[in-house]
């Protein structure tokens, strides 16, 4: 078989060789979650800011790494996520977690089915 | 598809890829915090025969790596956020290392980071290239980056030469582009054309093209070495920039006299308002300028040109625009729009 086209080989090749890059991305699904949860429960409790930019930091390198290894999805949603944390960075994190969180949901969910 | 197939498939791919390239390997320090991103931008390059690639997990480390080096890195690819350090503190410190002052370095973006694109520019950047990587733009601007390394690397060796010479003439050639490192917001003019390029239809609006010509260049270019060329074009971009301020975004030179100007917040300058202000400024320099015998520059300003949402022309046709009207500016605009020392 042979590539019709640039793109096509360019996607062979990195489907490939990315597989195992995919694999440890997924298999860090889990403790993303985890962590998730537990950021989301401090900044709800304490307001932390620190929790919440650690919680922006988390979420803006799966949205670099996901699209590019397939997780369209899981990517496009943490890119909302990452615009809607950027749009609100004056707010308090107590606010910024409310008006983010049924989005948050929403991508945990998304990590959540790719688990095994 | 079977195994086999998957390996026919991924061999094409490598030798269409070598023999599209045709290249030698470039000596590559990719910085990100994510050792997962690392992982995955080592083997988009290695790809694209790309092999000589260094990774480093923070500013502090990057850093170390290229006072440590052999041999100098032929390109950066830097992220934008990381902890401690970020992307556009490290290519400040970089651009401020010698022997890095020139070398292409790429930032690496989400599409909601654009305002911290503009100040790596302004620092000094070359390019950036948007998170979630698409596969053919990504080696496009591999490519690119291969490009102007190559043409820094002419340049270099061109220096070396003319450093050893007795005939101390310009060895950038009158109608070519040129850089000076130093100035902050002022960029190789392809690294320019390919910021314009990458905006999207909606930050195209909210920017406008205009050329400044320098209608005694050919006299101040005959008078010059490299290194005196070299000052004066960053003087000239200098004058320019600061008589801009705020509303410019970047600078480049593209040769012939001609400097190429990107301007912010589709505000319309007043010509004769920035034209005093071009005297203002420049006359501070007045000095500079004979110190090194040269004339003081004379000025053409061009009008504006917006880019506008629906605007297909390439960049190349709207800067050709935007110098062919400041070439006419003399013969265009009243007497009174001219400036002289």
């Amino acid at each position: 078989m042979t590539p019709k086209s640039a793109n096509e080989a360019l996607a062979t090749s990195a489907d490939v060789s990315m597989a195992p890059v995919r694999a440890l991305f997924a298999s860090r699904f889990e403790s993303e979650i985890l962590a998730f949860e537990s950021l989301r429960q401090e900044i709800g409790q304490s307001q932390s800011a620190a929790a919440l930019r650690e919680l922006a930091l988390r979420i803006h390198k799966i949205a670099g790494v996901a699209g590019t290894l397939g997780y369209t999805e899981i990517g496009a949603s943490a890119m909302r996520l990452e615009k809607s944390i950027t749009e609100l960075a004056e707010r308090e994190p107590g606010e910024v977690l409310a008006r983010i969180d049924s989005r948050l949901d929403t991508f945990l969910d998304l990590l959540e089915a790719e688990l095994d | 598809m079977s195994l086999l197939d998957e390996t026919i498939n991924f061999s094409a791919a490598s030798r269409l890829f070598e023999q599209e390239t045709k290249r030698h390997n470039m000596r590559i320090l990719a910085v990100d915090d994510d050792p997962i991103f690392l992982e995955l931008l080592t083997r988009m390059l290695f790809n694209y025969g790309e092999t000589d690639v260094v990774v480093a997990g923070s500013g502090a480390e990057a850093l170390g790596a290229i006072k440590s080096a052999a041999n100098r890195f032929d390109l950066f690819l830097f992220d934008i956020l990381m902890p401690e350090m970020d992307g556009i503190e490290l290519v400040r410190k970089v651009r401020g290392m010698p022997g890095n002052e020139s070398t292409p370095i790429m930032m690496i973006t989400t599409a909601t980071q654009r305002d911290y694109v503009d100040k790596a520019f302004r620092v000094g950047a070359s390019d950036y290239l948007t998170k979630p990587f698409d596969a053919l733009e990504f080696h496009a601007r591999i490519g690119m980056m291969k490009r102007l390394n190559a043409e820094n690397s002419k340049r270099r060796e061109l220096l070396a030469v003319i450093g050893k010479s007795q005939t101390p003439a310009p060895t950038v050639p009158f109608d070519e582009p040129m850089t000076a490192s130093s100035v902050d917001g002022m960029l190789d003019y392809s690294v320019l054309c390919g910021y314009i390029s990458a905006l999207g239809r909606i930050e195209r609006l909210g920017v406008s093209v205009m050329a400044v010509s320098v209608e005694n260049m050919a006299s101040i270019y005959a008078r010059s070495t490299q290194k005196t060329l070299t000052g004066a074009v960053g003087t000239i971009a200098t004058v320019l920039r600061d008589s801009m301020r705020p509303r410019l975004a970047m600078i480049s030179y593209v040769g012939n006299g001609d400097f190429v100007c990107v301007i912010k917040y589709r505000t319309q300058f007043d010509q004769d308002e920035l034209l005093t202000s071009i005297n203002l400024e420049q006359s501070g320099l007045r000095d500079e300028f004979i110190s090194k015998r040269l004339p003081m520059p004379v000025y053409r300003l061009g009008h504006q040109i917006s880019m506008g949402i629906f605007t297909n022309r390439d960049i190349a046709h709207v800067v050709a625009s935007a110098i062919a009207s400041a070439r006419r500016g003399g013969s265009e605009q009243p007497a009174k729009l001219r400036m002289s020392a």
